[in-house]
């Protein structure tokens, strides 16, 4: 994403933000203060798009578009993470996350067959002694 | 007065109450350690334990659990940039560089060495000063929290490099916007929630703080395929070499009292106090980074002691887990407040002159772990981005038990790694979303009292410092010379 | 090592099977009110080995709203679980805060009642009920009445009616909104706020230091704590009013275990263990259950829905 498009969207959404602050919903007391329930995010707003088009007025450094594969490897990592979400509320936390770590780590080249099923295995099994059955947290299934 | 400290020391220093300190120091520093459970859920989880104790005991305990979290709590924000207490933001800012270049073990040592000292100074100024203080605390309402709130907003902006402050307004601005999500502080109604009770609460601090610092760099790194540089860190590192320590010494004497008497304050006191400590140090000290990490470590331990001094002396919680210490309290039948200090003296001094001790257990705890931790960072990318990924997620997971809250969390980690792409600051971000409830509760609170009069408001004295204070910061901009950038993330 | 040592004491004293498990589903976090209340019920039941083991669960969201969801959602999974709430639960709904009410639940036991108190500084010049009310009349603006929650919730609403019993227009009196009791107090300390509208537990404290004076109490007689304040009632105002706390079962509990669930809990609330949780927190028992509880919840949302109306919070 480009310098310029990343503002353009900021700004959007800073004025989305503005209108939605304006529509907040108040009662008769809140309404009638000098500063309520809408004053404080629409100063944020405001301002937020006052410094954003100035940022796009003065232009400035364009950071270097990253590779294509490297966007990939990050939006693989974003979607294990996604996957881990869907998944753990079916299979548990615990295992879900060693697939969480044992995938990613081979997304991301890792070859070496000992350290990563180690980790997979030792990681959750930690979280779930120390968490599950020595400080007995309970975590709704 | 010295009648009662030295019931409060013969308190602490029984065979059995040693033991209760140990025991609650290991337990915060493990629990702070874990992912997502900070002071808060370790002082809730020992509460079951403190039942069968008598009260002195518990609370020596339960203070020991306290710190311990709060000195545990560093330890990630320095190795893998989540810092899981807000209190430890300002310590990743020069701490994970620090490890980024092989110094971890060093950075870890100069933070226990500096919670150490900020602890054990807080201590000492809790038993001379706890009652005057109290005067303070009440001192401090509404205009003038809203004043000091802005003070540090601004300075988080006019302290960036010159080329950096409008960027710094971008971020601080959308951390105030993310913290106006959620129930409405004094109306009760529900802003930007999108009709969800996940947003009603609003965003959890652990969500914001893993998603733009933890998840956000693990991101960065696959994106840059940044390899971390081999260290190794031996037990001989824990040994700083003088000249480093000769500067350390004054920063970390200003920074504890700088975060004591924010402390005092109910409210945001260990965050804003390291904060403020960073400020100090970047500005006015030597700027180097050992001092970057000295500062806000020295200050948040500072304050973490001084915020017993509204609880103690008139039984107001300031923080969140105050609140929850205020509640083991009341459930062994003890009112915090101006009569303890007269009605109980050993239990009042005991939790205090049990502190020092603590601080010491804390650092004889922590020193030997830092090795084995920093090793840590030896692992290679592709097994240590996958654990920070792991380890953020599970974090916020256990913090909120909301799996909702973890998609917020993905999206914001991609907001947070397009604004360090472009070169935006990211501190001022989490500066904004933690104090945005605060401040804007405490204007509209001001300006509520002012409909009747601000001739009152502006008599108070300490009303007057702040705004002299806030003006000349907003003179800073106008300064010609360039003052040399400061890196900042 | 202590660390294990005495978590393996918990874990054996919680895991010794006698009596049928429970579970207390807290729809707020660790250390607060609703809390206490939870952790102090557990602890007589297994006090009394008339439940064990005894779990809680800490959820929080939406003002209570994610917890009432989540256990009416999973009811076929909460038959041994309890929900904890409390006065608060009727006012959300009725503010359509969240979609459920005390109707979707059933009413097992209501356990404490908290009552309102109207509190000031020991050396403000407001020194009486009375006092208040010349002074609200001579200059609403100039009184700020604090209370330790958002605007048109419980402090807000036990003041507005209070007011309104008193032949005042609740809507001319400044109320100055905290996000919590502490910090409303310390307003009041401070000076910055007048009156405080609080629970009386939340002023007890200050009130024997000396610090501060209970003009008048929502109770229906006066409090054995607090022998020489008067009772709005006494003082000419037709009003009393409890926040209480209480527990549900989930819909479609079978009346059996309901029953079975109601006769643990009042027999709970006959042991030493829970009278010395009232005695230690300040709270006056309620002694609700079943039925009567369903009724007393009744009325009151008929009373707050007509006040919430009446101050512009609601429309009908």
């Amino acid at each position: 994403m480009g310098y310029r498009l990343f503002l353009l969207t900021l700004l959007l959404t800073a004025v989305a933000y503005t209108i939605s602050a304006r529509m907040i919903p108040m009662d008769p007391w809140t309404a009638a203060e000098l500063v309520n329930a809408q004053t404080l995010p629409t100063v944020y707003g405001l301002l937020l798009c006052a410094a954003l088009a100035w940022l796009l007025i003065r232009g400035g450094q364009q950071a270097d578009p990253p590779s294509p594969y490297r966007v990939l490897r990050v939006a693989g990592m974003l979607g294990l993470s996604v996957l881990f979400v869907l998944l753990f509320g079916r299979i548990g936390l615990w295992p879900a996350l060693g697939g969480l770590i044992s995938l990613s780590a081979l997304w991301l080249g890792e070859r070496r067959w000992l350290p990563l099923l180690g980790l997979s295995v030792l990681v959750p099994l930690t979280g779930y002694l120390g968490v599950e059955v020595l400080l007995g947290l309970y975590l709704p299934d | 007065m010295w009648e009662g400290i030295s019931t409060g020391f013969a308190t602490a220093f029984t065979l059995a109450n040693v033991g209760w300190v140990l025991l609650g120091c290991m337990a915060g520093t493990i629990i702070g350690m874990l992912p997502g459970l900070g002071p808060i859920t370790a002082i809730a989880l020992m509460i079951p334990v403190s039942y069968s104790l008598d009260p002195a005991s518990g609370l020596i305990m339960m203070a020991g659990v306290y710190y311990g979290a709060v000195f545990g709590g560093s330890t990630s924000a320095i190795l893998i940039n989540a810092p899981g207490v807000a209190s430890t933001v300002a310590t990743s800012f020069d701490g994970y560089p620090m490890a980024r270049e092989g110094q971890a073990g060093r950075a870890l040592a100069i933070a226990a060495y500096a919670s150490f000292a900020g602890g054990t100074l807080g201590a000492l100024a809790l038993m001379a000063f706890a009652g005057y203080l109290a005067a303070l605390a009440l001192e401090f309402q509404s205009p003038e929290y809203s004043l000091l709130l802005l003070v540090a907003m601004v300075s988080v902006v006019v302290f960036a490099d010159r080329g950096a402050r409008v960027r710094s307004l971008v971020t601080l601005l959308i951390g105030l916007m993310l913290g106006t999500i959620g129930t409405d502080q004094l109306a009760g109604i529900p802003r930007f929630t999108l009709g969800r009770y996940d947003l009603a609460d609003g965003l959890n601090f652990v969500l914001v703080v893993m998603a733009t610092f933890a998840l956000a760099e693990a991101m960065r790194m696959v994106l840059l395929d940044d390899s971390t540089p081999p260290g190794r860190v031996s037990l001989r590192e824990l040994v700083l070499p003088r000249p480093l320590v000769r500067p350390l010494v004054p920063v970390v004497g200003r920074s504890a009292a700088v975060g004591f008497l924010t402390g005092v304050l109910p409210g945001a006191g260990a965050t804003l106090a390291s904060f403020f400590a960073y400020d100090l140090e970047k500005r006015v000290g030597n700027g180097t980074r050992e001092s970057g990490v000295a500062a806000p470590e020295a200050a948040n331990n500072a304050a973490s002691t001084g915020s017993f001094v509204p609880l103690l002396t008139l039984g107001i919680p300031g923080s969140g887990t105050t609140a929850v210490l205020l509640g083991v309290m009341l459930s062994y039948g003890l009112q915090p407040g101006p009569r303890l200090l007269t009605e109980q003296p050993e239990i009042f001094w005991g939790v205090i002159a049990s502190m020092y001790l603590g601080n010491l257990f804390l650092l004889a705890l922590n020193l030997p772990l830092i090795p084995l931790l920093a090793r840590l960072l030896n692992l290679s990318s592709s097994l240590l981005i996958p654990l920070i990924v792991a380890f953020s997620l599970v974090g916020v997971y256990l913090t909120t038990l909301n799996g909702f809250d973890l998609y917020l969390m993905l999206g914001l980690a991609v907001l947070a790694l397009l604004l360090r792409w472009f070169d935006f600051p990211l501190a001022p971000l989490l500066l904004g979303f933690i104090l945005s409830g605060l401040f804007e509760e405490n204007v509209r609170r001001t300006l509520f009292i002012g409909e009747a009069g601000y001739s009152e408001i502006l008599q108070r004295p300490a009303v007057l410092v702040l705004l002299m204070l806030l003006i000349v910061l907003c003179l800073v901009p106008l300064r010609k010379q360039g003052a040399d950038p400061i890196e900042r993330h | 090592m202590r660390v294990f040592l005495g978590l393996a004491l918990l874990l054996t004293a919680v895991t010794a099977q006698s009596a049928e498990r429970l579970h207390l589903l807290i729809p707020a976090g660790p250390g607060g009110g609703l809390d206490s209340t939870a952790r102090a019920l557990g602890n007589a039941l297994q006090a009394a080995d008339l439940r064990s083991p005894v779990s809680y669960e800490n959820m929080t969201g939406g003002g209570g709203g994610r917890a009432m969801a989540h256990f009416i959602e999973t009811a076929p999974r909460q038959q041994e679980t309890l929900l904890v709430n409390s006065t608060p639960l009727i006012v959300r709904s009725l503010q359509g805060l969240f979609p459920h009410s005390h109707h979707d639940v059933i009413p097992v036991a209501g356990l404490i009642a908290e009552f309102g108190a109207f509190v000031v500084r020991a050396d403000s010049p407001i020194d009486s009920w009375t006092a208040f009310l010349t002074q609200l009349r001579a200059d609403p603006a100039g009184v700020n009445v604090g209370g330790g929650s958002v605007r048109g919730s419980l402090d807000h609403i036990v003041l507005a009616l209070a007011l309104s019993g008193a032949g005042m227009d609740p809507r001319r009196v400044r109320y100055l909104p905290y996000d919590a009791g502490g910090k409303a107090m310390l307003a009041l300390l401070g000076g910055e706020a007048d009156v405080l509208s609080t629970g009386v537990g939340e002023a007890l404290g200050y009130v024997r230091s000396g610090d501060v004076r209970i003009l008048a109490t929502t109770a229906p007689d006066r409090l054995p704590n607090l022998p020489d304040v008067p009772t709005l009632t006494e003082l000419g105002v037709a009003f009393t009013f409890a926040n209480w706390r209480g527990v549900f079962a989930a819909p479609g509990t079978p009346p059996d275990a309901v029953r079975q669930m109601e006769a643990d809990v009042r027999a709970a609330t006959d042991t030493d263990s829970w009278r010395q949780a009232l005695q230690r927190y300040g709270w006056s028992p309620l002694g609700l259950y079943g039925e009567a509880f369903a009724r007393y919840l009744d009325a009151q949302e008929i009373q707050l829905e007509s006040t919430l109306v009446e101050l512009g919070f609601i429309s009908r």
